[in-house]
């Protein structure tokens, strides 16, 4: 089985300080997503996640943005990007960076769940004949990402990936486990194109997309669950996942 | 009871000629040697591009090696993909009546749709069709193998009238099977008067569950084929040792790893959602409101049930099997040419002189 071959300690170098992980939810209503799934180039798979991570075969990426209407940290826009890959026999996406449009929240999302937020114009539009996207920073497009064709979709027919979010911490280096839960209200499938995605602006430029796979378009309430696990970055989960006391 | 054995042909990663070399030779050592002891058939995946996890993707050809090499040992395709970009209808059922006449009639024909995204993908396959293309393959195989000439205006495929050729020895053909990893397919099969060939370790409960269902809805069958076909078969592990500790260790090592090597492959519900694919091939299905992926470090236990240990113990699993009306169950032997061959065999040899003979079988 293949494990990531990065450097953890230098990955983590750039990666947000969490003095404290979440203990309480953050709740978001009214919340609309979109989510793109990517098949990448398969030579980079392994250098762009740590060792505790497992590879998925083809490599694939998910891209998302979220608009959170209402929320504890008022309304905010979050695009994300995510390696597809295992901890342990778990299914995951490595954080590789966002933009967030919405101070409040970038600040809470960094300093308690890890999220690398750096602050862009993100903007979310979902209509029946589709979902649209994009994301500015310093006068460059970074995404531009549409569904077409949509075709709804029971919400029994999703299933949701959590993430690891590399940061630092007390204990050092740490993969956090961001969990989200999700009450959907509507959901559609359609067509995904990824009109632009700018590699180097998101902070890994050995991500190609290069064949797609799946568009997702949904709405209703989204959670970002209070953290329950820390997962040593440079071991496998089985030896390195650290279960927080308030869990 | 018949026992089997089941083939997915993993091969260890960085990957190298020799080790895929080896772990076909082995597998058809390892038939030979079934054919020996009385194992009843050996079972052949279909999976393409699951570095690692399968390297079986030209299960006709395996098939027809093992076929060759033994006597009495039936050989089954567990199952052939039917999907009409990975595995044209006309070619799976020319291929099988070959792979039947070679065999003198000791084919089994079980079926699939694939359930990653690496293989659907990889064929540009639509993933919301499978189960419409699976439902049509069922129909239409049994009448190529029968019928002299063959029309079919279908959804998923559509065939001017041709003449299929050949056909196959078995009367009137091939049993057919379908593999079950999600729940639900075993009425599927029942009501095509099919047979339930189990590819994912089910617990007890479950199994039971799946069989009676099976048992009660294949009474009112309206039966795809020409014949009805009404076994229940199921996927374990052997390992089997005298001395239990020595089998808990060396076998679960396999059992673990295979695991492991199953939950890296990229589900096609996963990146793809559909109601094609509700469930996640072979792991727990569940809605995703109540299942949530906790804890990253736990391992899979050993379930009850699975065929490591010493033979008392190994007695012991298949008798509960055996109670719940199960008719077949098909080993795994190895995974990725971890336990090493030597060892393998001696397995199957103490299983076929100790466990065996607690049971009665249809024998090869």
């Amino acid at each position: 089985m293949l494990s990531g071959t990065a450097d953890p300690e230098a990955m983590a170098a750039s990666a947000p300080y969490v003095a404290a992980p979440a203990t309480e939810p953050l709740v978001c209503h009214g919340a609309e997503l979109l989510q793109i799934v990517y098949q990448i180039d398969g030579h980079a798979r392994q250098e762009v996640l740590p060792p505790a991570l497992h590879p998925v075969n083809p490599p694939v990426i998910i891209v998302s943005v979220l608009r959170a209407a209402e929320s504890d940290a008022g309304p905010f826009t979050l695009a994300e990007t995510r390696v597809v890959c295992r901890s342990g026999a778990r299914g995951r996406g490595f954080h590789v960076s966002d933009f967030i449009d919405g101070e409040e929240a970038a600040r809470l999302l960094a300093r308690r769940w890890g999220y690398r937020a750096r602050p862009a114009a993100v903007a979310l539009r979902l209509r029946y004949h589709g979902a649209a996207a994009e994301v500015r920073a310093d006068g460059r497009l970074l995404l531009d990402a549409r569904l077409l064709d949509p075709v709804p979709l029971a919400p029994a027919d999703l299933r949701f990936t959590d993430s690891m979010h590399l940061a630092r911490t007390p204990r050092g280096s740490r993969l956090i486990q961001v969990e989200r839960a999700y009450d959907v209200t509507a959901a559609q499938r359609g067509r995904p194109v990824l009109a632009a995605f700018e590699a180097a602006g998101w902070g890994e430029p050995r991500l190609r997309p290069s064949h797609p796979i799946s568009a997702v378009s949904l709405t209703g309430d989204v959670v970002f669950r209070p953290v329950r696990y820390l997962c040593r970055a440079d071991v496998s989960a089985s030896e390195g996942t650290e279960r927080l006391d308030h869990a | 009871m018949k026992f089997g054995i089941f083939f997915e042909l993993s091969v260890p990663q960085p990957l190298g000629h020799a080790d895929e070399i080896q772990a076909y030779q082995d597998a058809l050592e390892q038939s030979r040697l079934a054919d020996e002891l009385g194992f009843t058939t050996a079972w052949a995946v279909e999976h393409h591009f699951l570095q690692e996890y399968s390297h079986c993707s030209a299960p006709e050809v395996f098939l027809t090696a093992v076929a060759m090499s033994t006597s009495r040992l039936r050989v089954g395709h567990g199952g052939v993909v039917c999907v009409p970009q990975i595995n044209h209808p006309v070619r799976v059922a020319e291929r099988a009546a070959a792979l039947d006449i070679l065999s003198g009639g000791r084919l089994e024909v079980g079926t699939a749709r694939a359930s990653t995204i690496t293989e659907l993908g990889g064929f540009m396959a639509d993933p919301d069709s499978t189960k419409m293309s699976w439902d049509e393959y069922i129909d239409v195989l049994p009448r190529m193998w029968t019928e002299e000439r063959v029309r079919y205006d279908g959804t998923t495929f559509t065939l001017p009238e041709r003449p299929v050729v050949p056909k196959p020895v078995q009367d009137p053909h091939p049993p057919l099977w379908v593999t079950v990893t999600s729940p639900g397919t075993e009425r599927d099969a029942a009501d095509r008067g099919i047979g339930c060939l189990g590819v994912a370790a089910a617990g007890f409960k479950e199994q039971e569950r799946r069989t009676g269902e099976y048992r009660k809805r294949i009474q009112q069958c309206d039966p795809a084929g020409r014949a009805v076909n009404d076994q229940v078969a199921t996927m374990n592990y052997l390992f089997c040792h005298e001395d239990d500790a020595t089998a808990s260790r060396i076998g679960g090592t396999m059992f673990n790893a295979f695991g492991m090597l199953n939950s890296q492959l990229l589900w096609a519900r996963e990146v793809y959602p559909t109601p094609a694919y509700r469930s996640l091939g072979n792991l727990a299905p569940g809605g995703v409101d109540l299942v949530r992926d906790d804890d990253p470090a736990a391992r899979r236990p050993v379930p009850e049930g699975v065929a490591i240990g010493d033979p008392d113990r190994i007695v012991k699993a298949i008798k509960i099997w055996e109670s719940m009306g199960v008719d077949a169950i098909n080993f795994l032997l190895n995974t990725a040419n971890l336990v090493p061959q030597d060892q393998v065999l001696a397995s199957m040899r103490l299983f076929a002189a100790e466990v065996m003979p607690h049971f009665a079988t249809g024998g090869n």
